[in-house]
């Protein structure tokens, strides 16, 4: 029988991930017999505060240099992970604060919703902690599992059945496309765990070259779905359109970050094996054309979109593409700047849905610029945070969502890919026009009679995540450095070092 | 090798039958034919346990819930394809990447490691040398597939088990607990039941 | 390892001793029924009726053999045929005796290391000769009664496999002759509880696996006619009702073997006669005995499920309690033992 080496079970570098999961079993058992809502999210966002404690330990652990990981390397806790457990703790908490305000008045208040999000969240941390490819499979649909159902939750509306279903089968054939690269890797490489495929792909005297691109390939492909690279992308309009906004909230921003987590994760250390070897330039061509495509599909598609829903999901795209930028250049650069890009996006991203949500009717409808014309004279606020988390999204200095940019655009530029860093900029020029066009509209014009706004009382839990996200944006843009250099200096294990 | 040549054969054509063969229950039978024989071919490789666990799980429980599910929904034969030259182009490629993958399988140096080989490290019960890598180097993933079903499970009874309270503020737990006692003359919501009826 | 030739001659016998047995299963059957229910039984057909399951078999061969016009032919064909293969293979693995005991020859046609899975696998498989000839019969009633089967197979499937598994974590294996060596009782007194609610869980599982009463739902006669053999007669029905009662044997053999020494005497007999023990076949087939004694007094004693009862006793008790019964073994092997 052969026994375990010293020190292979480390439960404690689990403890975000197994908080999360506590919460998520007890928020399910509460479901049962509490009626009150605002108990459960209450102790949900108890759950996410004692996680995210967790991971601020690891974090600070990391600066330290004295990263932590268990079970052989394939479960980390490093500045990478943990960072990422922040920022997809940070966007479950908004997404929790917005269905708090939301679920009731949408008629969606059923009582397995916040034991899924939790649910959900404890995949995305396995995923962005992950250190081998099982692992992180198991993370990915763990996570996705949650959200099909998510998508689907409004039952009796034919969009979100579409939404639930469409997100369902392409995530399962994306899910096996991805099982495959798995297998691929599997096969050329002979391991699971990132640290020994990296060093595997990078010796020399690996032969199976084809093999082991070809599985990188399929795996870019499986991910890619999940961030919406093109052309894997186009579930993501429809899916984002047809899921209730608290839902459609939580998918922009937890998911996406979770797949990029674990996409940078592999970036640094599988596909920089695999580029230090023979046919290594492939890759990041591969690379370099999804995301060429992404940035200019997803800021085209966003342009023509009427309603504002489907132009942010047009605009999750786009941002995909930006974020593309770091995968390339994966180095420690890249990840940081990654880490640093995404809890912007998350922070604006679910601002704007927060604001949506508001301004949308009880059946979950009315998402176009007539809707928000005259929201600046009407509810100043509102149209306030909006107005920071667009302009943001944007790219427009001095909010989070520039600075992200021009960080993951440093990134590529150092990384050699001028060509993308210039693509990207002038696709940001694009991106300005659509945004903008949502300002000038609350703004500068009338409330039309048609689209009048929906006269109820303002829910406060909605009002915080819509502030939290508001006030954050503005704050990482003006002192970025509080952010980044947490994520600059923290230790990240499995880095990949060519060997001399 | 006669032995292999034959399930290969009968295999193959098994999963030939669950394409080409028009009648829902037809094309899965066909394909517990094929899990099956997968299974004797496991068990010619000595690899007693795989075999029983294919036939376990996949004869005997996922494709029985499939074949359930068919003939719960008594789907009829699809009769008019919405594009008919999809097919063909479907066909195409299984077929190039079939003879890519023998072709491949030919040409590779590293041949398949001697079966004497393999056969000596199966010897002495592979429940035993399964159990070793699951619990202890896949402890891990052994957990996480825990979490996995737990979600399915809890995803399912959330789309499925919708039950409005009544106005009057009924408990949650005395809704759940109607559903469960179903009651004769209310309509069933679990689908077993629906389907005994 | 036998040799080929060997397993092979000792699969013959078993299929033929099996069918035998039903066929005087059916006739012990119809007496003991009779005796409880204070009539006779089948008792014209020679001495004490024993010519009487000769007398069925003639009938049942030289019946007309009718195919239902509107049937799906080559599965309604098929589906009797599944259902007895795999009763009778499922049989092949249980032990009847130690090693080389049987003239020599070993008391079991294989031997495997995962002979629990085995005989769990061969039987799931079984359902779908039940499942397949209800649909291919292409009949209401059938369709109907295969249904309930199949759910309530795959229901109780559970409960069974769960309190399989504290035998499995006592005796350490999952060859069924290692568990009869092992003797799980003898393990610790510590243990007996959840082995006794392991057993209990066992049996009653068990029962609805093949379907006998108070879990016989898909024949329930009053409902649906005859269920999946609604549109069946001659040998196909035939065939049929020998799996059924070669699964019945199946389940007693695995129910001694598992939780009651298998083929192993008695330790009180042991003590009075050394080497009884170490008879083949006699014990297990003794032990065989009480159990299909049981299945028949049920059967003449209790009335049916309903439908739903079935299914929440299946999925809100038996399953819990087996489910309990895992735990508790699981804690006793981890601090106590």
């Amino acid at each position: 029988m052969t026994l375990l080496p010293e020190g292979f079970i480390v439960w404690s570098v689990l403890a975000p991930a197994l908080f999360l999961l506590g919460f998520a079993l007890l928020t399910l058992l509460l479901g049962v017999f509490q009626r009150d809502r605002g108990f459960v999210a209450a102790v949900a966002l108890t759950g996410i505060a004692g996680a995210a404690v967790f991971a601020l330990h690891f974090l600070m652990e990391a600066q330290r240099g004295s990263a932590e990981s268990g079970f052989g390397l394939r479960y980390l806790a490093d500045a990478h992970a943990s960072a990422f457990t922040l920022v997809i703790l940070l966007g479950t908490a908004l997404a929790v604060l917005v269905g708090q305000g939301t679920l009731e008045r949408l008629d969606l208040d059923h009582p397995e919703y916040f034991p899924l999000l939790l649910l959900s969240a404890t995949g995305a941390v396995v995923m962005v902690s992950a250190g081998d490819l099982i692992t992180l499979l198991l993370g990915l649909e763990i996570m996705s599992l949650a959200v099909y159902v998510l998508a689907a939750w409004r039952s009796d509306v034919r969009q979100s059945q579409e939404a639930g279903l469409k997100y369902f089968l392409l995530g399962s054939f994306a899910s096996a496309l991805f099982i495959y690269g798995i297998a691929l890797t599997y096969g050329a490489g002979g391991h699971f765990d990132y640290a020994s495929l990296m060093a595997v792909f990078a010796a020399t005297g690996f032969e199976a070259h084809i093999t082991a691109l070809l599985g990188a390939v399929l795996i870019i492909a499986g991910l890619g779905f999940k961030v919406a690279f093109v052309p894997f992308h186009q579930w993501a309009p429809d899916v984002y359109t047809g899921a209730p906004t608290p839902v459609t909230t939580f998918m922009a921003v937890v998911v996406k970050t979770a797949a990029f987590g674990a996409l940078l994760r592999v970036a640094a250390t599988i596909f920089a094996g695999l580029e230090a070897g023979a046919l290594g330039a492939i890759l990041p061509g591969v690379l370099v054309v999804l995301i060429g495509a992404t940035l200019v599909v997803g800021n085209l598609g966003a342009l023509l979109q009427a309603g504002v829903k489907r132009m942010l999901a047009y605009s999750a795209v786009a941002h995909a593409g930006y974020l593309g930028l770091a995968v390339v250049a994966a180095g420690a650069d890249g990840m940081a700047a990654a880490g640093f890009y995404l809890a912007a996006y998350t922070l604006m991203t679910a601002g704007a849905f927060a604001v949506l949500t508001q301004v949308m009717d009880d059946d979950d409808r009315g998402d176009t610029i007539e809707h928000f014309a005259g929201l600046g004279r009407r509810r100043p606020w509102l149209a306030a945070a909006m107005a920071v988390c667009l302009l943001s999204l944007a790219g427009i200095p001095p909010f989070a969502g520039f600075i992200g940019k021009v960080l993951v655009i440093q990134a590529a530029i150092t990384a050699g890919h001028v060509v993308l860093a210039v693509l990207a900029v002038v696709t940001s020029v694009v991106a300005v026009v659509y945004y903008a066009r949502v300002v000038v509209a609350m703004y500068f014009r009338e409330q039309s009679s048609a689209a009048r706004l929906p006269e109820r009382p303002a829910s406060r839990s909605v009002d915080v995540a819509i502030g939290i996200a508001a006030v954050g944006t503005l704050l990482l843009g003006l002192l970025p450095g509080l952010w980044y250099t947490l994520l600059e200096q923290g230790q990240n294990l499995l880095v990949f070092v060519s060997s001399p | 090798m006669v032995t292999f040549v034959i399930l290969a054969v009968v295999s193959v054509v098994g999963a030939l039958g669950v394409v080409l063969l028009r009648q829902p229950i037809h094309a899965a039978l066909s394909l517990v034919g094929t899990l099956l024989t997968l299974a004797v071919l496991f068990v010619t490789l000595q690899a007693h346990f795989l075999a029983v666990i294919q036939v376990l799980v996949y004869a005997g429980a996922i494709m029985v819930l499939f074949l359930f599910v068919i003939m719960l929904l008594n789907i009829e034969q699809q009769r008019k394809e919405i594009r008919p030259w999809l097919r063909w182009v479907a066909y195409g490629i299984g077929l190039v990447a079939a003879v890519g993958l023998i072709v491949g399988a030919l040409l590779d140096p590293r041949q398949a490691p001697d079966a004497a080989v393999a056969r000596a490290a199966l010897q002495g019960g592979n429940a035993l040398l399964i159990a070793e890598v699951l619990y202890f180097e896949f402890m891990l993933a052994f957990q996480l597939v825990g979490v996995l079903l737990l979600t399915g499970m809890v995803g399912a009874v959330a789309l499925v088990q919708r039950r409005r309270p009544p106005p009057g503020g009924v408990s949650a737990a005395t809704a759940r607990e109607a559903v469960l006692t179903d009651r004769p003359g209310r309509p069933s919501s679990h689908p077993v039941e629906a389907g005994g009826r | 390892m036998d040799p080929l030739w060997v397993t092979l001659i000792k699969a013959f016998v078993l299929c033929l001793v099996l069918l035998g047995a039903f066929a005087y299963m059916t006739l012990i059957e119809r007496r003991i029924l009779g005796r409880m229910q204070h009539r006779h039984g089948p008792n014209r057909t020679g001495p004490f009726g024993l010519l009487q399951p000769i007398a069925d078999a003639i009938k049942s061969v030289f019946k007309e053999d009718i195919i239902v016009t509107n049937a799906d032919k080559v599965v309604y064909v098929m589906a009797p045929m599944i259902s007895i293969i795999f009763a009778l293979s499922a049989f092949g693995a249980i032990p009847g005796g130690p090693a080389g005991s049987l003239f020599g020859f070993n008391p079991w046609v294989v031997d495997l290391d995962i002979g629990v899975l085995y005989v769990l696998a061969v039987t799931s498989v079984g359902v779908y000769g039940i499942f397949l000839g209800g649909w291919a019969s292409n009949s209401k009633y059938a369709l109907l009664g295969s249904l309930r089967s199949s759910a309530q197979i795959i229901s109780y499937e559970l409960g069974l496999g769960l309190s399989v598994l504290s035998v499995i974590m006592i005796a350490g294996t999952l060859n069924l002759r290692e568990i009869v060596e092992v003797g799980v009782w003898t393990v610790s007194p510590w243990l007996w509880p959840p082995l006794a609610v392991a057993f209990v869980a066992f049996v009653i599982s068990a029962i609805a696996e093949v379907n006998r009463t108070p879990f016989d739902l898909p024949e329930a006669e009053q409902e649906i006619v005859a269920g999946y053999l609604t549109e069946y007669s001659g040998i196909k029905w035939a065939l049929y009702q020998m799996s059924e009662y070669v699964n019945m044997m199946t389940a007693a053999a695995f129910i001694s073997t598992l939780f009651l020494g298998g083929y192993r005497g008695p330790y009180v007999l042991e003590r009075l006669i050394p080497g009884s023990s170490e008879w083949p076949i006699i014990w297990l087939v003794l032990k065989m005995a009480i159990f299909m004694f049981l299945f028949i007094w049920l059967r003449a004693t209790l009335p049916r499920f309903r439908y739903d009862q079935l299914m929440r006793f299946g999925w809100l008790y038996l399953f819990e309690v087996a489910l309990a019964a895992t735990l508790l073994t699981g804690a006793v092997i981890a601090f106590v033992l």
